[in-house]
């Protein structure tokens, strides 16, 4: 995008975004697995789980020797799709629908598309509260002590994402963020010359390999609460189906479950 | 000395093909890397297509589209999908799939809709150039000979040598970036010219961001950034430079069939928006620019949507004198005619702050009769002492 002036408001703009992804980028050299999730949550035992894929935002590339990164449409149409896939695969073992949202109308897209925006504006404040400092609202709870990775329901898209629901007949939706860029043949060759060289006295490691991050959340419909999200780097090679299938049981393993469920945690 | 030789061919040897222009209106990306960035382009225009900054008025809409196609031709502009932002900055761009961006504040400082086309003229000269893809290629190759490189640069030359390199290779980056500028801005006056508008008007554009920026560091009490050049690593060339360039290029391409200006029908058709764009600049908090901003546009006399304007700054000040020298724009643009209804509300607002009840309220009232279904109807009426 080339603009005209005004870099510096552009700047601005993007920081506030960067700032979430770089929190995660340090932390994530592998990226460490987190999770949040609301306090003793299972799903509902009494009826049926249908959840909602809500469009996956993709993004799968390389990165070329010199660090530039590269997206790659084909790569990422492949990775939306084979993610869909995977996932309904995943959760049918576990007795639950995945749908997604049928053609819709003007209206109800642009709602759908706030509510889009609104996920990801709560799921960076999540993010950055996991993996920022060692707060004590991580651990306490109106005084007592919190099971760690738990806290009440207090992250919400609100209850009138109700209408999601009347749209698409599911109770939950899911949300995933993935960013997938490989390491190109160069950049991996690059590595491993510079890592080589420390044999012989010469230490030059540069750069690094590939950047994957995972997110999942999961939304309850009828209230609109963050009930799970999950971070996590990349597993398996996500542009092929056998990949995509290894990534999502990996990211999805500790999903609630209903109670007594096997695995039910 | 050597050394440095060897570095500097290092840097210099590293010269791409240029990809040809776009001449197609229905032009598809070519290869994997112009893929790659088409789609980042949808993705954005994805947003752009729900969002609630988009201006969605159609005669707005049509307007920009007219003045789009007058000057890139009416083939070339059909498939142009364009997004009239509402934001008070000075910007515009035209991303690599086609989709052209205009940012709300690009209005106000206007004045005329041959400036108007230089700029669009000269985003969709990015455009056809390819720029997106130019610059991408130009970023990757360069990093990947520095991550190659450094390692013979710092043994021949050690940490200096290392340092040398990467300086030159990133700084080329930048002289590429100017390029493109150069290369847009040519393309503007050319563009200008074909379309019948005055190719000056290009220049002008320049001449008045420099003159704005004296405006906000004056009255913030600071050096103007007008003739700052961030040197080698500038993205964009300096403004005094692009401005004479323009000025030299437009000298050489005048003439009557292209002199057209057209200023009635730019300001006919951001009448109906003028109140809410005045508003967003007003709250950028920066009243030197702002103020100078409608002094110049009143360079041909103060209109009643200027004196309301003017009105709405210094009330947003808000100082007592601020607010008795508000009250008098208002009522100086009642008198002008033309202004918008809102100009009761800021005289209403203006007279109640500096303690006159009764005519603050005449005229709150009379802003809710002109505007029964007004947005701040119910703050209005408590303010008027009406009931709802």
């Amino acid at each position: 995008v080339r603009c005209l002036l005004s870099k510096g408001e552009m700047m601005r703009r993007l920081g506030a975004l960067l700032a979430g992804l770089a929190m995660l980028s340090l932390a994530s050299a592998p990226l460490h697995a987190r999770e949040l999730r609301a306090l003793n949550y299972t799903l509902p035992a009494d009826k049926p789980v249908t959840i909602l894929l809500m469009r996956p935002d993709v993004e799968a590339g390389s990165i070329a020797m010199g660090g530039t990164t590269e997206l790659n449409a084909d790569w990422t149409l492949a990775v939306r799709s084979n993610l869909q896939t995977a996932l309904t695969d995943s959760l049918k073992s576990r007795q639950i629908a995945l749908k997604t949202l049928p053609g819709l109308n003007v209206q109800d897209s642009q709602m759908v598309a706030d509510y889009e925006a609104l996920h990801w504006t709560v799921a960076s404040a999540m993010l950055k509260w996991m993996y920022g400092p060692d707060l004590p609202s991580k651990k306490y709870q109106d005084g007592k002590r919190l099971p760690s990775n738990q806290v009440a329901a207090n992250w919400t898209l609100g209850p009138e994402i109700s209408k999601i629901a009347t749209l698409s007949g599911a109770n939950y939706a899911v949300f995933l963020v993935t960013r997938n860029y490989f390491a190109s043949a160069q950049r991996t060759a690059l590595q491993i010359a510079g890592i080589a060289g420390c044999f012989i006295g010469f230490c030059l490691p540069q750069g690094g390999g590939g950047q994957h991050i995972e997110i999942v959340t999961l939304v309850d419909l009828s209230s609109g609460d963050v009930v799970w999200i999950r971070t996590m780097g990349g597993r398996g090679d996500v542009r092929e189906a056998a990949g995509a299938r290894i990534m999502i049981d990996a990211l999805i393993a500790k999903m609630p479950s209903r109670p007594g469920e096997k695995g039910a945690l | 000395m050597t050394r440095s030789f060897a570095l500097a061919l290092m840097a210099t040897s590293l010269i791409g093909a240029v990809p040809p222009p776009v001449t197609d209106p229905a032009f598809l990306p070519q290869d994997k890397d112009e893929r790659g960035i088409w789609m980042m382009s949808e993705e954005a225009e994805r947003k752009f297509q729900t969002s609630e900054f988009v201006i969605r008025d159609p005669s707005l809409n049509a307007y920009v589209r007219d003045v789009v196609c007058r000057t890139v031709g009416q083939a070339q502009c059909k498939p142009i999908r364009i997004y009239i932002v509402q934001t008070p900055y000075f910007n515009a761009y035209m991303a690599a799939n086609g989709m052209m961006v205009v940012y709300s504040g690009l209005f106000l400082r206007m004045r005329n809709e041959a400036q108007f086309a230089a700029v669009l003229g000269h985003e969709y000269t990015h455009y056809t150039a390819r720029h997106s893809l130019r610059i991408h290629r130009e970023v990757k190759k360069k990093s990947d000979a520095l991550s190659v490189l450094i390692v013979p640069a710092a043994i021949l030359g050690g940490y200096v040598g290392a340092q040398a390199l990467q300086s030159s290779i990133v700084s080329s980056v930048y002289a590429f970036s100017r390029d493109m500028e150069r290369e847009a801005d040519s393309g503007s006056v050319t563009l200008l010219s074909t379309a019948g508008y005055d190719p000056h008007a290009a220049s002008k554009v320049w001449e008045q961001m420099r003159a704005e920026q004296d405006a906000t560091a004056a009255a913030r009490g600071k050096k103007s950034r007008k003739n700052q050049d961030d040197g080698i690593f500038s993205t964009h060339p300096a403004t005094l430079e692009r401005m004479t360039e323009l000025k030299a290029q437009a000298d050489k391409s005048t003439g009557a069939a292209n002199s057209k200006v057209s200023r009635d029908a730019y300001l006919k058709a951001l009448s109906p928006f003028w109140a809410q764009f005045v508003d967003d600049q007003i709250k950028l908090n920066d009243l030197g620019a702002t103020d100078f901003l409608l002094t110049s546009l009143a360079g041909e006399g103060w209109s009643g949507p200027l004196l309301y304007a003017r009105g709405e700054l210094y009330r947003s000040r808000g100082r007592p004198e601020d607010l008795k020298a508000a009250a008098g724009y208002f009522q100086q643009a009642l008198a002008a005619g033309g202004a918008p209804v809102e100009t009761q509300r800021g005289l209403g607002l203006s007279l109640l702050r500096s303690g006159n009840k009764v005519g603050g309220q005449a005229a709150l009232k009379a802003y809710l009769a002109a505007r029964p279904d007004a947005s701040d109807k119910a703050m209005m009426a408590s303010l008027a002492g009406v009931g709802l």
